[in-house]
């Protein structure tokens, strides 16, 4: 296993470096121009000014050269100064990067919660009054979007009812109640199509396995269905999901960005949202890098799962 | 209950939740529909406001309140104490005011004002002293007499060296935003290394000390001009000109101290975190009184937190988490206005202004024929655009500048652009008839329209293209993001961009001096000169109308800017959208700010 994990570690290099390409030089494309919307029209329009920006932004230089010169920083730690509110990039992710960790992984933990006990009884029960409920749930957990969900959330639960407040963020280590207590709507927003997806394929891919002739070998030996189900059926259906839940965090990632603007979250997705409008190229740059990180590790702790779930599987 | 009745009773209990927001929404519709945005008050334009004549101002009363408009709710015994919290559309870029390019929300709160531009009991628009308790403005100088009893939040004095030392950072460090503003000042016998060694670390400590800012004694600067500047006082006023601590600033640099900055006003800054909120604490040494006797403010914190979206921040105002906010969408003010426990205050003087520009430099344009830009401009129904994507507070303009602004001909015998079609259509056929190139094979005149990438600008691109369609012109729309939008516009040295046909912008407009406008539309240095004006004319009208103290002398002079500008079509306002302001009725005594500067200085939570 530690041989396969280091040899995944070495795979990843050559996408990092390839994603670093990439984040550095997307924002150039973009049309649009750093230094005029850090000075304003007026002061853009003064050459020597405008020159002056440029130069202390690093953009009169050749574009490999200014990747050159980001990536060794970035490699050191130093992912540069915000250009619109002068903060160091690496104290702007450490505020940012948390706020959102924390609502993808509550996300994730809401969305397991509804999804396995849901699609687990689904495959037992197919096409049961439960098992069309179940796919109700999920047609509707998939189709309501992310920011219509939130704002029916804020009007019911804190306008309406008044038992949760509308939005803001509180710290974890500041106040934990309150944390939960404000983070719970948002993590039901974005948590609630995860679950969904996951609560059909839990069923299709239980469903599967509880077709498969081992299965039946059980229930021929006589064992309880429970543990048929649990240790025989569910371990094996469950890899697909893995897979799936992979692939899901790098979604949630995209979906934190509407959730925190709906919530005034100050997660890292609307922040990177509000910099690529700004043409913040630092921090977009950084968090397009922080971001394809996350993915890459994602995908790599779920091939990682892999071999704890399903023992047939071995790496090398 | 059996199986089915329970499905029947969770897709009933899913109905009414979806529904809710439905309801919500035809309830706000089924409502009374709200009263018309009454009409601006004109301001005597025949009396200028203090600051436009060299008139000195009276000394503030320290013991009573700037006399302004009556607040909008009964005023009462004022309370004090408690936090109060504000949810605010824009996110924060630095505090320090003339290297601030974005919203400055609750830097108002942080910093006092040279002046304040404020309503009178007479509802005259005009300077009322604050930092500067008294000023003696004559064409070649301008004395300013300082607020005694004032200091920054770090112990700093106050004093005259604090004023100077502000007024130089102004006109003299190369990143200010003031310096255009601050024209006409005598800077012939400057240093010129000293100078140069400031553009070498503008991000260091400002130690630049200039001949042209003097100081007489200590409470007492002086402005020495080589040319007039009647508008100097106005763009003291504005939030950007705002003094800072000397000594903060120094100790911090530049861009720090945007993050840490450090005022004379009723509340010092306590935490700023990017993206999410800015918190401020009462300054308990402010020098300026409240009824009882004590040093403003009455409430003893201030929360604002940043919410982008429009119907979450009215959310957050209605479930009573946030008790104020700002830029109310017009869709939102007839509901709001219904709500008991809510006060509205729309702005009647100030708003952010919807124009089309046409480019003056662009050789491929349709519009460097006048008789097609004047054609577009009669083709546009103003009133209708006001209404139907500004609902209840949206106003149809006629000029570039505002009601009550000096220089606003209130008789409106100035020409401007009523719709009329029939116009619009004989003004094609004519430039079409006399230069055929112009049109295309289908006879009509084709053009692009810019516009930004906004739900409004968006909305008032595809009016407009229907109404030019009915004329005579074929119209493409191109939509984009903001910061292309400003590439596409705005000419850079040496960089592609600054060409197009058509565009339309949204600005704010205040009821300040009226240089302002003229200045950033039309001037070949204005800030807003997106069209491209480069004409020596416009400057000098501009500038002499600048330079002119007596105001009876001065308010022909931008009536004829305007019939210029009506001649010339460069450009063309269509309609405002008022500013508005929405709080919990615990709010007492909040008062309009002429721009978008809205204060809590004498406001309480009862």
């Amino acid at each position: 296993m530690g041989t396969y994990i280091i040899q995944r570690v070495v795979q990843m290099v050559p996408v990092m470096i390839a994603a670093s390409i990439i984040s550095f030089s997307i924002i150039f494309l973009l049309p649009g121009d750093p230094a005029l919307l850090i000075l304003g029209d007026q002061l853009a329009s003064n050459r020597e000014v405008y020159e002056a920006k440029r130069t202390e932004l690093g953009l009169d230089r050749p574009l490999p050269i200014q990747y050159l010169d980001w990536l060794g920083k970035t490699v050191r730690g130093d992912l540069g100064i915000s250009t619109r509110d002068k903060q160091p990039v690496t104290t702007g992710i450490a505020q940012r990067l948390p706020v959102t960790l924390e609502l993808t992984v509550l996300a994730m933990l809401l969305a397991l919660t509804i999804s396995l006990p849901a699609g687990i009884i689904s495959a037992l029960r197919p096409n049961s009054g439960w098992d069309i409920f179940a796919s109700l749930f999920a047609f509707g957990g998939v189709a309501i979007p992310h920011f219509w969900l939130g704002i029916l959330l804020i009007y019911a639960l804190a306008v309406v009812f008044r038992i949760l407040p509308p939005s803001g963020y509180v710290p974890f280590a500041e106040d934990p109640a309150q944390n939960l207590t404000r983070m719970l709507m948002p993590a039901v927003t974005l948590g609630l199509g995860l679950s969904a997806v996951l609560m059909r394929q839990v069923r299709s891919s239980l469903l599967e396995v509880l077709h498969a002739d081992y299965i039946t070998t059980a229930r021929a030996k006589g064992l309880a269905p429970k543990l048929v189900v649990m240790r025989h059926a569910l371990r094996n259906g469950l890899i697909p999901v893995v897979t799936v839940i992979g692939l899901q965090l790098g979604l949630l990632f995209g979906g934190a960005i509407i959730t925190e603007s709906i919530f005034s979250i100050p997660g890292i997705g609307r922040w990177a949202v509000d910099s690529i409008l700004q043409r913040d190229f630092p921090v977009v740059q950084a968090v397009s890098l922080v971001m394809a990180i996350g993915v890459l590790t994602s995908n790599l702790l779920a091939d990682i799962a892999y071999a704890y779930i399903d023992p047939r599987i071995h790496y090398r | 209950m059996n199986r089915r009745q329970l499905i029947k009773a969770l897709g009933l209990g899913a109905a009414t939740l979806a529904s809710m927001p439905l309801l919500q929404a035809c309830g706000q519709s089924a409502q009374a529909p709200a009263k018309p945005a009454e009409p601006s008050k004109p301001t005597d334009a025949s009396k200028p406001a203090t600051g436009a004549t060299a008139a000195p101002a009276k000394p503030a009363d320290a013991s009573k309140p700037t006399d302004t408009k009556p607040a909008a709710k009964a005023a009462g015994t004022p309370k004090r104490g408690g936090q109060f919290n504000v949810v605010v559309q824009n996110d924060w870029v630095s505090f320090d005011p003339p290297f601030n390019t974005a919203e400055p929300n609750g830097s108002n709160m942080i910093f006092g004002s040279w002046v304040n531009w404020l309503q009178d009991a007479g509802g005259k628009w005009g300077p009322q002293p604050d930092m500067i308790a008294e000023w003696d403005q004559k064409p070649d100088a301008l004395t300013l007499k300082l607020q005694k009893g004032a200091k920054f939040h770090d112990g700093t004095p106050w004093d005259a060296k604090a004023a100077k030392w502000n007024l130089d950072r102004l006109i003299f460090h190369p990143s200010s935003g003031l310096r255009a503003n601050m024209r006409g000042i005598d800077i012939a016998g400057e240093d010129q290394s000293a100078l140069d060694k400031l553009k070498a670390d503008p991000n260091g400590a400002f130690t630049f000390s200039s001949k042209a800012v003097e100081v007489t004694d200590d409470a007492t600067v002086r402005l020495r001009f080589s040319a007039p500047n009647a508008a100097i006082i106005s763009a003291l006023s504005g939030p950007n000109a705002a003094p800072v601590s000397p000594e903060a600033y120094n100790k911090a640099g530049k861009d720090a101290f945007g993050r840490a900055p450090v005022g004379a006003g009723p509340y010092r800054f306590v935490e700023w975190q990017s993206g999410s909120h800015v918190t401020l604490e009462r300054n308990p040494d402010y020098w300026r009184k409240g009824a009882d006797g004590q040093p403003l403010p009455y409430i003893d914190k201030l929360q604002y937190r940043l919410i982008v979206d429009d119907s979450v921040r009215l959310l957050e105002l209605r479930s009573g988490n946030a008790q104020f906010t700002e830029l109310i969408q017009g869709k939102d003010v007839a509901g709001l206005k219904n709500e008991p426990s809510i006060t509205l205050v729309e702005s009647q003087a100030s708003g952010n202004n919807y124009r089309v520009i046409f480019d003056a430099t662009n050789p491929e344009s349709p519009f460097r024929n006048l008789k097609l830009r004047q054609a577009m401009l009669y083709a546009l129904e103003r009133d209708a655009i006001a209404k139907t994507l500004g609902f209840a507070s949206g106003v149809s303009r006629k000029y570039l500048l505002p009601k009550g602004s000096l220089g606003y001909d209130e008789s409106e015998k100035v020409p401007f652009y009523a719709y009329d079609k029939a116009k619009a259509e004989a003004l094609v056929k004519e430039a079409v008839a006399e230069d055929k190139s112009l049109a295309g094979p289908d006879g009509r005149v084709a053009f692009t329209f810019s516009v930004i990438d906004r739900a409004v600008d968006k909305a008032q691109s595809e009016m407009i293209k229907q109404m030019g369609e009915q004329v005579g012109f074929a119209v493409t729309l191109e939509t984009l993001e903001r910061a292309a939008w400003t590439a596409k516009l705005v000419k850079r040295p040496g960089q592609p961009g600054g060409k197009f046909d058509m565009a339309s912008m949204r600005n704010p407009v205040t009821a300040d001096d009226p240089d302002g406008q003229w200045r950033a539309y039309y001037h070949s240095g204005g800030s807003f000169n997106v069209a491209h004006v480069e004409d020596k004319e416009w400057d000098k009208l501009i500038d002499d109308a600048a330079a002119t103290f007596d105001v009876e002398k001065r308010k022909p002079l931008y009536f004829d800017l305007e019939k210029r500008a009506f001649e010339q079509a460069w450009y063309s306002t269509l309609w405002q959208q008022n500013w508005n302001w929405a709080f919990t009725n615990k709010l007492a005594s909040f008062v309009e700010p002429v721009t978008n500067r809205w204060h809590f200085t004498e406001s309480w939570l009862s």
